[in-house]
């Protein structure tokens, strides 16, 4: 194909890398996505899965901003589960089981239809940054491609190596090659990078399982969706199935641990600890004779099965050994050997809150790159990498969301404040302000920017509108009907176990009571059958957490009165009295942009963000006229 | 605590308890506007002390005689406008003004909170602030504040001990949240009866504090009942002199008598109130509203009625109730719960003292303790003892959200003590251990 000069060049056709291209492209800014296959875009090389715990909310934020990665998961969805449904509304989740292949598909058919995007399919080898800026970058086959703004989204594909047992060899995945040269243009660039590791299952051939007597872990939401629009996959429903490891099991691991990567000293990257591979967990839980496993289809067509809570880096004869040992596995066929892989990765510190690189203007950062894990963690940086890399090529200034505002916020804060040592995966007690950033009002915390930005569609937008009127009513409604007591309205309400009033009250507050549900009021507001669920959700949460929703809301505004004020960005931190070199040198490494940022850094002490805060005060002081500072002390005389 | 600069805040800066004069201070927008109200004129002349009568914003009811000055930003000690009333230095005098300026739309100053005004409005550097700090902890209280620092190790010890059980139970159930598979994490009824055991334990610790605070700061005691019970006599027998004036017509006190004396270690202040009737004229009826105020802050409330006469006015739960004139009575007579006395003989005073002491010196509940602390630091206890009440109430009803905030926000008043968190507390951290109003 012809390539024709773009202003943005996206390197990665992963999750991030999806993003960050429809995003710049639909922003208007004409965009070149350069990748090493087509088949490859939008592969899920690990589990078949999108969403569970904060990661679908990251996924609703994303939809919510004009993002794709919730329509996709929709479009190939053949399992829909809700997450912690008995723990409260407040903490519910949403995971899909999707067919992989389809959902690469359906990424490559949008990727071909937003207009201003173009797929070039080449290798990235280095990036051009001449003179302190962006200028494109170096493909193998295309030559040099100049551009304003780049967004790296290389995944494990820069510095790439999978290793199994005592093999090892350099690529981006299992069959991929890796990408190299880039990871010298970064460093030559001045960027730091590191290692990281990851690693995946071996995948089981679904014919060679035993499904007899397995535990079934079926679908128990099949309208859900992620998105809020876009059509639902239309696919047929698949089921999962729960086996374990015993101690046979754990046995054969043992006796093979020195043959482990992990253990025998091949690999040198840190691993995730949240999603150890299954030698790292019969090492570090020793006591426990045996561990679940999730047999998860992926996909309808697919043969091939994904022993979800497997993964192992173990010589292939000794995964085969161990597989054998699991009940439903006894004769089951390794279609693919499980691997680890290790990887690049740049310090996220280097960039600002945009994503972009500090130390070189129009270079963007997303996914694992980052330090990240996850095709959720890694959508919403490239959304984010994308919108902003757009707007620096439009002379806009980047959109930053808030710790309050966003899980993506969160993420993003985390990464460029705390940086991270081992793969980092969004879980919801990372966000302070979890009452306020729940799943289900993801629209209403994002849709309002998402049609600013310019990327949530007009009818997307309209819809949202629709939603927010419907719930706003709805909160009227309940606050407007009264119940008096009576015997009627007791038996009534006793027939649903909930306790007599005593005085007058309204349907909001019989629902602000523990146990009550809007199903309950339906005598009294019939209409409330006829809300969509995410209005009844929202309705519902809002009157129940109302305290701790009020409660956030002023932690968030104590938190904006110091935590907001903004560092500015010509602030030398040797010029501030009090601090210890320890501090500056980690203050200089994160260069926070306000002090609650630099507040949240690692090791940076409360004596030290009042030392900035004084500093501040006196730089604000400076040049304006220092008359009556006589005065002052002799106030001050006076006042002791 | 951190707040905006410039708003306006207010406390008394003068040592606690009776002196001849009493300095209130005023510092932020609106400082002399709001002096203005208060002595109902205009004052035009900056850093020039004048003589005015104070009156109260609402109703024009003169409060004191008083010295004013008034002072400009930014040459001022906090670097905001500033004004200062010298007022007589009547403990109630100076509340009521504060009361004033509160109503006017200042904020009472949390602690050291004049000096971290000036800290941020680069009036002072930090090496400043500290020896500001410094010379107020050698003027004042200096035995019971070497005391507290002695004793910080421990509190540091319990607070860090709880702080880390609480931890292990806020992981629990963040990881039941965020791990929807299966890694053992159930919150189970056992977690839910470790959050409600640390809660009663933060609460036991919270009144230790408040028995501990009474070591350095003294107790207020009220004594309450009905009148012509022979509150005035039960306080000058406690007192050793003839403080309050006895008369045998009812209602002969009306305003607050307060004496002092040392009891079980602690500077005890006895208050004698109006006797509780219907009032029959407005001098009285105020009285008898400032006794029952009395009831919100006193440690402990004497409540003295005649043992002779039934019906009337009764005591609250918690009042120490003072069966007053048993020498009136005949020998064998019972009169139920209390103590009884004869305020006028001295009969039974020592038990009751006896009694009163040990109260004084336990927690709340009789059981806490005695941890020298600061109220303040009290204060978080409690408040977290509460955070994890509601934590516990939320876990039974299978909200795990809220559950998880109450503990987690439990998790960030005890951090705050230990001086964990950095952005919350920066500043309260460092400005903790100033007395209000310097």
């Amino acid at each position: 194909m012809f390539h024709v000069e773009h202003p943005v060049i996206v390197v990665g056709g992963g999750h991030a890398g999806i993003e960050a291209a429809v995003a710049a492209a639909r922003l208007g800014v004409p965009t070149t996505l350069v990748t090493l296959e087509r088949e490859w875009i939008g592969r899920m090389p690990c589990n078949p899965a999108i969403g569970g715990m904060a990661k679908g909310h990251l996924v609703r934020e994303v939809d919510a901003l004009g993002g794709v990665t919730a329509r996709l998961t929709d479009g190939a969805s053949i399992q829909f589960k809700r997450l912690n449904t008995r723990k409260g509304l407040a903490v519910q989740g949403s995971r899909a089981q999707v067919d992989r292949f389809r959902y690469a598909l359906e990424a490559q058919r949008l990727l071909r239809a937003v207009p201003g995007l173009e797929v070039v399919i080449d290798s990235a080898t280095g990036i051009l940054a001449e003179g302190g800026r962006i200028q494109g970058v170096v493909t193998r086959e295309h030559g040099s491609l100049p551009a304003s703004a780049v967004v790296l989204a290389t995944g494990t594909f820069l510095g790439g190596k999978v290793i199994v047992g005592g093999v090892s060899y350099s690529a981006g995945r299992s069959g991929e090659s890796a990408v190299r040269g880039l990871s010298r243009s970064l460093s030559t660039a001045g960027l730091t990078l590191t290692r990281m590791k990851t690693g995946t299952t071996p995948r089981l051939l679904d014919t060679s399982v035993d499904w007899e007597g397995l535990q079934e872990q079926t679908e128990d939401d099949p309208e859900g969706r992620f998105s809020a629009c876009g059509e639902l996959s239309g696919m047929g429903r698949i089921r999962c199935r729960i086996t374990h490891t015993n101690e046979r099991t754990h046995e054969v691991i043992r006796r093979n641990l020195h043959r482990a990567p992990l253990y025998d000293g091949t690999i040198e990257g840190v691993g995730p600890r949240y999603c150890p591979s299954i030698e790292d967990k019969v090492v570090r839980f020793a006591d426990r004779d045996h561990h679940l496993l999730f047999l998860e289809p992926e996909g309808l067509q697919s043969r091939e099965i994904y022993p979800n809570g497997l993964s192992t880096s173990l010589p292939v004869e000794v995964q085969v050994e161990m597989v054998h040992t699991i009940r439903g596995l006894e004769r089951a066929e390794i279609v693919r050997p499980g691997y680890a892989i290790e990887y690049d990765f740049a310090d996220p510190r280097q960039l600002g809150p945009s994503l972009e690189v500090r130390d070189v203007p129009g270079l963007f950062l997303a996914g694992q790159i980052n330090g990240t894990t996850g095709y959720e963690e890694a959508a919403a940086q490239g959304l984010m990498a994308g919108i902003n890399a757009a707007r620096s090529v439009q002379g806009d200034p980047p959109v930053v969301l808030g710790r309050e505002q966003a899980y993506i916020g969160v993420l993003i804060d985390d990464l460029v404040t705390r940086g991270t040592d081992e793969p980092y995966r969004m879980f919801t007690s990372r966000a302070e302000y979890r009452m306020l950033l729940r799943e289900g009002n993801a629209d209403h915390r994002l849709s309002d920017l998402g049609a600013s930005i310019g990327l949530l569609d007009d009818g997307e937008y309209r819809r949202f509108q629709e939603r927010r009127e419907q719930v706003q009513r709805g909160l009227e409604q309940l606050e407007g009907r009264t119940l008096k007591p009576g015997v009627e309205v007791s038996s009534a309400l006793a027939a649903r176990g909930i306790d007599p009033i005593r005085r007058p009250t309204t349907l909001r507050s019989l629902l602000s009571r523990p146990g009550v549900g809007l199903g309950d009021l339906e005598t009294w507001l019939p209409e409330a059958v006829r809300w969509s669920r995410p209005v009844a959700e929202e309705v519902s949460s809002r009157i129940k957490y109302a305290g701790y929703i009020d409660r956030q809301q002023r932690q968030v505004e104590r938190q904006r009165r110091t935590g907001n004020v903004r560092l500015p960005v010509d602030l030398d931190f040797e010029d501030v009295a009090g601090l210890s070199f320890e501090i500056r040198e980690k203050l200089s490494r994160v260069r926070p942009t306000t002090l609650g940022q630099a507040g949240r850094i690692p090791g940076v002490t409360p004596a030290a963000i009042t030392a900035l805060l004084t500093h501040l005060k006196l730089r604000e002081r400076e040049g304006s006229a220092r008359k009556g500072a006589k005065g002052a002390e002799a106030q001050r005389g006076q006042q002791e | 605590m951190p707040a905006d600069t410039n708003e306006l805040i207010v406390a008394i800066s003068s040592a606690a308890g009776a002196a001849a004069i009493g300095v209130v201070r005023l510092s932020g927008d609106g400082a002399v506007r709001a002096l203005e109200r208060l002595i109902d004129g205009p004052l035009d002349t900056p850093r020039r002390p004048v003589l005015r009568t104070l009156v109260d914003p609402d109703d024009g009811r003169p409060l004191d005689r008083v010295m004013v000055w008034f002072a400009r930003a930014p040459a001022t000690y906090t670097g905001e406008d500033m004004v200062e009333v010298h007022a007589h230095g009547n403990p109630a005098i100076l509340d009521g003004i504060v009361d004033a300026c509160v109503r006017l739309g200042a904020r009472p100053a949390g602690p050291g909170e004049f000096t971290r005004r000036a800290l941020l409005n680069g009036k002072l550097d930090l090496s400043e602030a500290e020896a500001v700090l410094a010379a107020v902890d050698a003027e004042t209280l200096a035995g019971a504040r070497m005391a507290v620092r002695v004793l910080d190790g421990e509190l540091r010890r319990t607070v860090g001990s709880l702080k880390d059980r609480l931890l292990v139970v806020a992981a629990t159930l963040e990881a039941s949240l965020d791990y929807e598979q299966d890694l053992g994490y159930v919150v189970d009824e056992a977690v839910a009866d470790r959050v409600a055991t640390l809660s009663v334990e933060l609460g036991r610790l919270a009144s230790g504090v408040a028995a501990a605070g009474r070591l350095v700061t003294g107790a207020d005691v009220a004594i309450l009942g009905p009148v012509n019970a022979g509150k005035s006599t039960l306080l000058n027998r406690i007192l050793g002199q003839e403080r309050a004036i006895v008369h045998e017509e009812p209602g002969t006190t009306r305003d607050v008598v307060t004496g002092e004396r040392e009891l079980a270690g602690i500077r005890v202040r006895f208050h004698d109130t109006a006797g509780l009737r219907e009032a029959g004229e407005p001098v009285e009826e105020e009285g008898i509203r400032r006794a029952r105020a009395l009831r919100g802050r006193a440690s402990a409330v004497l409540f003295v009625r005649d043992a002779r006469v039934d019906g009337g006015p009764g005591p609250e739960p918690g009042d120490v109730v003072v069966h007053n004139k048993v020498d009136l009575l005949p020998a064998t007579a019972d009169s139920g719960d209390g103590f009884p006395v004869s305020a006028l003989t001295g009969q039974g005073l020592d038990a009751l003292l006896a009694h009163l002491g040990d109260r004084l010196r336990a927690g709340d509940d009789g059981q806490g303790e005695a941890v020298l602390w600061t109220a303040r630091q009290g204060e978080t206890a409690r408040r977290a003892a509460g955070h994890m009440e509601r934590a516990h109430q939320e876990l039974l009803t299978q909200e795990y959200g809220p559950a998880a905030q109450e503990i987690g926000d439990a998790l960030r008043a005890l951090e705050g003590l230990l001086g964990i968190d950095p952005v919350e507390s920066v500043l309260d951290e460092l400005f903790d251990r100033f007395c209000v109003g310097k």
